[in-house]
């Protein structure tokens, strides 16, 4: 009976971590993990607000960071264009500024990363600078080309 | 065996002397013999079978209770772990620098704003020129 209960509560953690940990590096950033949550303003959207996009889940967050945390966030945005099925890229001057990945997917539903920079303040100064970072994490059963079709502006 | 024998046997029996093949053999000799001079033998044996018949039914029901139990646990991290990985509910918040939203509208036009800014054709190089002079 006691070995029935341990394995009832491992099954019962395993939806739950499956879902946490999304098998991404991006992960820890929307974890605050990277930095603190408190400096980051985080979006989740899910259910019927999405239909009309095709999308099941909208993860957002935004936060403005040093270079050196933009360098952390950045290194674990390439690092899960690794494992892309499918990516666009802007990398200028070594610095990643724009990123849109498609993972693969067991269901009908793609999972995507999108990842933009741009700088904020502190051009002249280095020790100033601040870097405006964006990653968003989407899932629905939709393309690329809906999505750009959907919220591209001209 | 004469009637010693088997008297011996039994009270070889009941002071738990007896081999599993002689038990085995007087179960099946007091189950044909109907000399009353083993009936109180044959009672009390009975009364040991019955028991443990009664105990290994008793294992079976608990075997059958442990796999329902079992059968119920998982049906229960299915149902669990289906309605936690489909996200059937609405969802819909900003938690902005640890302020919570739930503001319909004000969190649809962030999402909005967010895939436009992603998808629009004109960020691409817009961020890059930005980043050139940034990073120069």
């Amino acid at each position: 009976m006691k070995k029935i209960l341990i394995i009832t509560t491992l099954l019962l953690l395993l939806p739950v971590w499956a879902r946490s940990q999304d098998g991404l590096h991006s992960q820890a950033v929307f974890d605050g993990k990277i930095i603190p949550k408190d400096r980051l303003i985080e979006t989740l959207v899910t259910g019927d607000h999405l239909k009309e996009y095709n999308l099941d889940l909208f993860h957002s967050v935004r936060l403005e960071v040093d270079e050196a945390e933009y360098q952390s966030i950045a290194a674990l945005v390439q690092e899960d264009a690794k494992n892309a099925i499918s990516k666009e890229m802007d990398i200028v001057h070594g610095h990643l500024s724009y990123a849109l990945l498609v993972f693969p997917s067991k269901d009908p539903d793609k999972r995507f990363l999108g990842f933009n920079a741009g700088y904020k303040s502190g051009q002249d100064n280095e020790a100033d600078r601040t870097v405006s970072v964006t990653i968003v994490y989407l899932e629905g059963n939709t393309t690329v080309t809906d999505l750009k079709k959907n919220f591209s502006v001209k | 065996m004469t009637q010693d024998n088997w008297n011996n046997l039994i009270e070889r029996y009941f002071e738990a002397e007896t081999t599993p093949e002689e038990e085995r053999a007087l179960r099946e000799f007091l189950a044909r013999t109907e000399d009353p001079a083993f009936d109180e033998a044959r009672a009390v044996l009975g009364y040991f079978s019955a028991q443990r018949a009664r105990r290994a039914a008793r294992g079976r029901v608990s075997k059958l209770t442990g796999l329902l139990a079992a059968a119920a646990g998982l049906a229960l991290v299915a149902v669990l772990g289906h309605s936690v990985l489909s996200r059937p509910d609405d969802t819909c918040v900003i938690y902005a620098y640890g302020e919570k939203t739930t503001d319909t509208q004000v969190v649809l036009d962030d999402v909005t704003n967010t895939l436009t800014t992603l998808f629009s054709d004109n960020q691409g190089p817009d961020v890059a020129a930005q980043l050139t002079d940034f990073f120069k």
